[in-house]
């Protein structure tokens, strides 16, 4: 649970963890209340897309810089989560007479925590810092 | 000691001397050349047109312009260069089993480069490998090639070195582990893998053949990538351009074996490749292959390729056994045809980052370059190719509308690029691949520069 922008969600990621420490997403469910609803649909649709971006931020949002050089330039090294790996995502909205809270990046600011809780149910590996790395959390490993 | 014993002593010694002579002998194997059993002479005493220097175009040009032409034939400078370093400054670093070693400064720099140099201390570098210093290179430096070299192309090499601006950059230190740090050992392989012999002309074979024997053989060094190497480490050419693995990549058989070798190219496929990295039908040079065609082979005289053809085809067939004997058909052309692998990330992989270049059935939409039906990196068993230029891409230069791939490495992990690997060589190759993360850990090792 977290206010975000005016609004408040909730949100509970099912993922799994595999031997290389690779996560598939299986299932995210989120609740938000934002207020009064003027357009659910628009609701639901920003937050699916504000969650796959903020998942992908945490699977492989990683900027390196070497002698004061970002290394990343492109898809090839800087990745986006693919249509194949999105699970599937169940929002519901919380029916409210408040006054309406941002909702363009609520999705973004609740994938990264709640995968990170995840994966700490999975594996019992408290990450500290995101993008996720997968060498913690491979082969089993615990905390 | 008794007699009989002294007796005794004598003849285990000389048994064991023989048996260390013949060991050698065997293991030693013949020449580069040898296949070729013309009657050999003297370059003095060959009457076709001279097969060593520059083509006639250059004839007339200055010890400086035709060093220019002999080193590129001789790609000094892609080892010579450090990724992003100052050109022919040094410091690429060669990871081999038992250490790493760094190719050294060549500018005429006097304190960290070639620049007190004399003629002959550079003569003893290029055909025997003894530094001015008196120290011993590795053959990584391919003077067991580069021997066959004469005097005046190897001086004209360093009059255009000379010519370069110098480079202050001392060379790193190099890492291997004892006993292979040993430098002075290095004169005992020299004695048994260094014929140190100028190139001798085959009078049974055409002035073009000589050209293109001098060109491959002591210039352009082919076989120290295509010809697998001996315990020893030299080269060992009874399997002569049999192919090997070479810093991680692959080099592919070249030898005039029909199925697995350049036997079946057609005279235009092989100088295509030559000169332009890419034949149709024949995939397109990458990794190391790449650099030899981008800054040396595309700059060869039309003439100078032709030869080095005309030699290749003589070279003795020798079947590469771990590969497949038929070349696999483009794919399918929709994804649910066709092969693929039991592991569905292979293919997520490629659906998300290939297919839009390389198309589902592995004939490229967008160039012939990205084309990857016919070449032999897919077919490949053991993907060792696929994998390193997923992982390091390639960036081509020749020709101008060449187009280069990313590298996908530093944001795919080893099981993603074992899978795609995996996917590419069962889709588009004739035998699919078998690669682990483990494996492709183990390759980006063999190529990484840090």
């Amino acid at each position: 649970m977290q206010p975000s922008f005016g609004s408040f969600i909730a949100t509970v990621v099912e993922a799994e963890v595999d031997e290389q420490g690779e996560v598939h997403l299986h299932r995210v469910t989120s609740a938000v209340d934002t207020g009064i609803a003027v357009n659910p649909d628009t609701i639901v649709a920003q937050l699916e897309g504000g969650l796959i971006f903020g998942l992908t931020a945490a699977l492989y949002g990683e900027i390196t810089i070497d002698k004061g050089r970002v290394q990343q330039s492109n898809f090839h090294d800087y990745r986006m989560l693919r249509i194949d790996q999105v699970p599937k995502i169940e929002v519901h909205v919380i029916k409210s007479g408040e006054a309406p809270g941002g909702i363009g990046e609520t999705g973004v600011t609740a994938g990264p925590p709640a995968l990170r809780n995840a994966i700490y149910a999975a594996t019992g590996v408290a990450l500290r810092r995101l993008p996720i790395d997968r060498a913690l959390i491979a082969g089993g490993k615990k905390a | 000691m008794s007699p009989a014993a002294r007796r005794i002593l004598i003849s285990v010694v000389v048994i064991v001397v023989i048996a260390l002579v013949l060991g050698a002998w065997i293991i030693r194997g013949p020449g580069p050349m040898a296949f070729a059993d013309g009657p050999k002479v003297a370059l003095t005493d060959y009457r076709g047109a001279n097969p060593t220097g520059v083509p006639v175009a250059l004839a007339q040009a200055s010890a400086v312009e035709r060093g220019a032409y002999l080193a590129r034939a001789a790609d000094c400078m892609v080892c010579h260069t450090a990724q992003g370093g100052k050109e022919y400054a040094g410091g690429l670093a060669f990871k081999l089993p038992f250490g790493t070693l760094y190719s050294t400064n060549i500018t005429p720099d006097k304190e960290t480069g070639i620049g007190n140099y004399s003629d002959q201390d550079f003569l003893n570098v290029i055909h025997r490998g003894i530094r001015e210093d008196g120290a011993r290179l590795y053959p990584a430096m391919p003077f067991p090639s580069y021997t066959y070299m004469t005097d005046a192309d190897a001086l004209a090499i360093k009059a255009y070195l000379f010519s370069l601006p110098p480079v202050h950059a001392p060379d790193p230190e190099n890492t291997l582990m004892f006993p292979f740090n040993q430098r002075w050992a290095m004169s005992f392989w020299s004695v048994l893998f260094n014929p140190d012999t100028r190139f001798e002309p085959d009078t049974s074979k055409s002035p073009e053949w000589n050209r293109g024997a001098y060109l491959a053989e002591a210039l352009a060094h082919c076989g120290e990538c295509h010809t697998p190497r001996n315990l020893a480490f030299a080269l060992d050419n009874r399997k002569k351009f049999a192919g090997a693995v070479t810093a991680g990549w692959r080099a592919f058989n070249i030898s005039s074996d029909k199925a697995t070798g350049a036997g079946a190219w057609r005279n235009e496929d092989l100088i295509s490749y030559l000169s332009i990295g890419h034949a149709d039908g024949h995939g397109t040079a990458a990794g190391p292959m790449g650099e030899a065609v981008d800054h040396s082979l595309s700059q060869l005289a039309p003439e100078d390729i032709r030869a080095v053809v005309a030699y290749l085809r003589t070279v003795p067939a020798t079947p590469s056994t771990d590969l497949p004997a038929t070349l696999a058909p483009p794919a399918p052309a929709s994804h649910r045809d066709g092969r693929g692998t039991a592991d569905a990330r292979g293919k997520m992989v490629f659906e998300g980052a290939c297919v839009s270049c390389h198309g589902w059935s592995g004939e490229s939409p967008i160039s012939p370059f990205a084309t990857l039906t016919g070449a032999w990196s897919v077919n490949d068993p053991s993907a060792t190719n696929v994998a390193q230029i997923v992982i390091s891409g390639t960036r081509r230069e020749t020709p101008e509308d060449a187009i280069s791939m990313p590298a996908f490495g530093n944001a795919y992990s080893d099981v993603e690029i074992a899978a795609v690997a995996n996917y590419v060589t069962a889709r588009f190759g004739s035998k699919g691949s078998q690669l682990t993360a483990k494996d492709v850990a183990e390759l980006r090792k063999q190529t990484s520069q840090e």
